[in-house]
């Protein structure tokens, strides 16, 4: 993954991907991490678990985007898998993981995510989301 | 062959008519933009992409097969002739929902569709894409990258804010 600095702090070695907020997300960003998981070689049950964090980010953090659009970084390898959701609006990313109801975003990402950190860059804030292949 | 700068549109008889003027590029941002490596395992996750776009938006089969198909194949292009072997370069690709439209664009910013005397190809993509599409544009913009732009009919789908597809 390149630094933080670049591309508002998404790194392009992997895919990158921007999504309108709307009935696309979820088809778009699913695929996306189903695909990135699937080449990190994560098992099915964490592959099954990157999905359930799709979900939650299509469900949660778009609203809290501060471009309109939702974005996702991926990169992967050898089990391990990193997702960067973002530029969401200042703020959000933590308040959203501080949500930790097993029915919340927060519940879902932290509780399935092997890490996750939030970023602030000048854009916003990314929500670094690490999946490995043991939890 | 298409030229350089070209475009090809169906008439109503379905047999593609070659126009040389270009139509100006839709004007808003893209429903849906992915960046990614030019790379020959990628144009796998472009074509699942854009195939859940098109499933979203509730496309017919065939259409659907049109979609993907169309797109490979310009990934591809980019993929085996934009960059130098020994560079790996990215593939960009929009999508924009305008009812009845959806327009779908791969862009490079390489050297585009520069004939390579070893290509692997059988040099029949952007007719495959001609035949299925409902319009393509091949063509440079002015920051130098190079685009195959592509429209499909969308029966009754609904642009995203409007909460459409099936």
């Amino acid at each position: 993954m390149s630094g933080d600095g670049g591309s508002g702090g998404i790194g392009l070695d992997g895919t990158h991907v921007a999504v309108a907020a709307g009935p696309l997300a979820g088809p778009v960003i699913s695929r996306v991490i189903a695909i990135a998981a699937a080449r990190a070689h994560l098992p099915v049950d964490r592959l099954s678990d990157a999905l359930a964090i799709a979900d939650a980010v299509v469900e949660h953090a778009t609203p809290l985007v501060a471009k309109e659009r939702l974005e996702l970084a991926t990169t992967g390898a050898g089990g391990w898998l990193e997702l960067r959701v973002g530029p969401l609006r200042h703020g959000s990313a933590g308040r959203l993981l501080e949500r930790s109801e097993p029915s919340d975003a927060g519940g879902v990402i932290v509780r399935l995510a092997t890490r996750t950190r939030v970023i602030s860059i000048e854009a916003g804030d990314v929500l670094v989301i690490d999946v490995a292949a043991a939890p | 062959m298409l030229a350089r700068d070209s475009r090809v549109e169906k008439g109503d008889d379905e047999q593609p008519h070659s126009r040389h003027d270009r139509q100006p590029p839709v004007q808003r941002t893209a429903d849906v933009e992915l960046t990614i490596p030019a790379r020959p395992e990628n144009v796998a996750v472009v074509r699942h992409v854009l195939g859940g776009v098109g499933e979203a938006l509730g496309l017919d089969a065939p259409t659907l097969g049109s979609l993907r198909l169309a797109v490979s194949e310009a990934c591809t292009n980019v993929v085996v002739h934009a960059y130098p072997d020994d560079e790996v370069g990215l593939l960009e690709v929009e999508a924009v929902v305008d009812p009845p439209l959806l327009h779908v664009t791969v862009r490079d910013r390489g050297r585009g569709f520069a004939p390579r005397p070893d290509s692997p190809g059988l040099g029949m993509g952007l007719s495959m894409i001609a035949a299925v599409a409902r319009t393509l544009e091949v063509g440079s913009e002015p920051d130098g990258s190079h685009e195959v732009r592509m429209t499909f009919v969308v029966a009754d789908a609904a642009a995203p804010d409007a909460g459409g597809g099936s």
